[in-house]
């Protein structure tokens, strides 16, 4: 799963949003890494809802203009965890080796004198 | 921000929805243009130039697909239509252009008689009657249309080069192109009318340079130092003007391959028929094989880029 991808799902973790508020929710929980711009946006609601994982929730109306507003589906929310459970075992992996940090270059280099 | 500068901006934007297929615009046009419209500073005339970037990237992205939601066999299906299509309109395509070049520079060497351009004029109206007719299931109309132009484009060919026997050269491609565009009047599932501007581009182009040739202008210029060999070889594509097909199809790639596809197809038929006709002035065997090879590989190329396409193409909505 793409970062974007990820984030447009997380967006969608509290409850179902439309579209400017997906792009600003995601904004937010990526701490500003992650701005999607609208075209970019609705190219992956149409892939994630053709997936399954999103779902069209509510349509009104909203100063003459349609405006719709989706929802994780209960398959989005399984790749989403699934992915969240991947991502969080590749970290571990990383962070329980000590690389990187000071600890794990000098447990290192006891392990190779 | 006034009500003026709103309406432009929604002026705007809706323009830059174009990007995207009707289909598209019909179902998320107007969610799209609100989320824009949020995204938009007030006071802003046009979108952020990122989202700007981003519609049309997301518009051509959809357009794509679009094309290729009936799947690789039907899109494989309309190339082969496409290029019959081309090759029924090349004929009365190439006899503008010629008539043209003559208007233009009456020294080359062929000789015209009065009344040529009635029958050329009557030739291009009835294939692009064909044409139209094949698009729109009308089988008789098609069988009639080109029963008529062949006699039409034969006896025009006869009389612009003082009566050689060109009879096969001009009847044989028709037939064949009849051929594939009959079967298509009963087919459920016929290109799309969108895409009938590629057969009908080549006669457009060569209708202008024959207006302009009759105000003077000659703009249907070979390229410098070309031989009457390569002029063969090249033909239809060996002038600057008949380049417009090819260079439009080409800018089609972002959204469809379907086009140029057709275009390098029609070339290698074409090449294929001047060899079993040999009609060649092809000085060795290498310089054939390159004739046909170069346009056989492109076709096979733009196939494959087709095959690539319908694989990863994203769902279509709308």
């Amino acid at each position: 799963m793409r970062e974007p991808t990820y984030f447009v799902l997380a967006a969608l973790l509290r409850g179902p949003l439309h579209g400017y508020a997906i792009m600003k929710r995601a904004e937010e929980l990526s701490e500003g890494r992650v701005r999607l711009a609208t075209g970019t946006l609705y190219t992956a609601l149409d892939r994630l809802t053709a997936e399954g994982h999103v779902e069209l929730v509510s349509e009104e109306r909203v100063g003459g203009r349609v405006r719709r507003t989706y929802g994780l589906t209960e398959g989005g929310s399984a790749a989403l965890r699934a992915e969240a459970v991947r991502m969080a075992e590749a970290a571990r992996l990383v962070i329980d080796s000590g690389a990187g940090t000071k600890a794990g270059i000098v447990a290192r280099k006891l392990r190779t004198t | 921000m006034s009500e003026l500068d709103v309406s432009l901006l929604v002026r705007r934007t809706k323009l830059l929805l174009r990007f995207y297929p009707p289909d598209y615009r019909a179902h998320r046009g107007e969610e799209i243009l609100d989320t824009l419209l949020e995204t938009t500073r007030p006071g802003r005339g046009w979108p952020p130039a990122r989202e700007v970037a981003s519609v049309i990237g997301g518009g051509l992205r959809a357009r794509r697909a679009a094309n290729l939601n009936q799947g690789l066999r039907a899109s494989l299906r309309h190339v082969g239509i496409l290029a019959a299509a081309m090759i029924m309109a090349q004929t009365p395509a190439g006899l503008l252009g010629t008539v043209s070049q003559h208007i233009a520079a009456p020294f080359r060497p062929y000789g015209l008689v009065p009344g040529v351009e009635l029958g050329l004029a009557l030739g291009s109206l009835l294939v692009v009657v064909a044409l139209a007719a094949a698009w729109c299931g009308r089988r008789w109309l098609v069988a009639a249309a080109v029963i008529a132009a062949v006699p039409a484009a034969v006896a025009c060919r006869l009389v612009v080069y003082g009566g050689q026997l060109t009879l096969v050269e001009m009847a044989v491609p028709t037939v064949m192109a009849l051929a594939v565009l009959l079967p298509l009047t009963k087919h459920a599932k016929r290109p799309p009318i969108s895409l009938l501007w590629l057969p009908c581009l080549p006669l457009a182009v060569n209708a202008v340079a024959l207006l302009a040739a009759a105000w003077g202008l000659d703009i249907q210029q070979a390229f410098p130092n070309a031989t009457l060999s390569s002029i063969v070889l090249l033909a239809p594509y060996n002038t600057y003007l008949s380049l417009v097909p090819v260079l439009v199809a080409v800018c089609w790639l972002a959204t469809d391959v379907r086009p140029l596809a057709a275009v390098t197809l029609q070339f290698l038929l074409w090449r294929i028929l001047y060899v079993a006709f040999n009609a060649y002035p092809a000085e060795s065997w290498t310089q054939m094989a390159i004739v046909v090879g170069l346009p056989l590989a492109l076709t096979c190329a733009l196939v494959w880029l087709l095959r690539q396409r319908a694989r990863t193409a994203p769902p279509t909505i709308g």
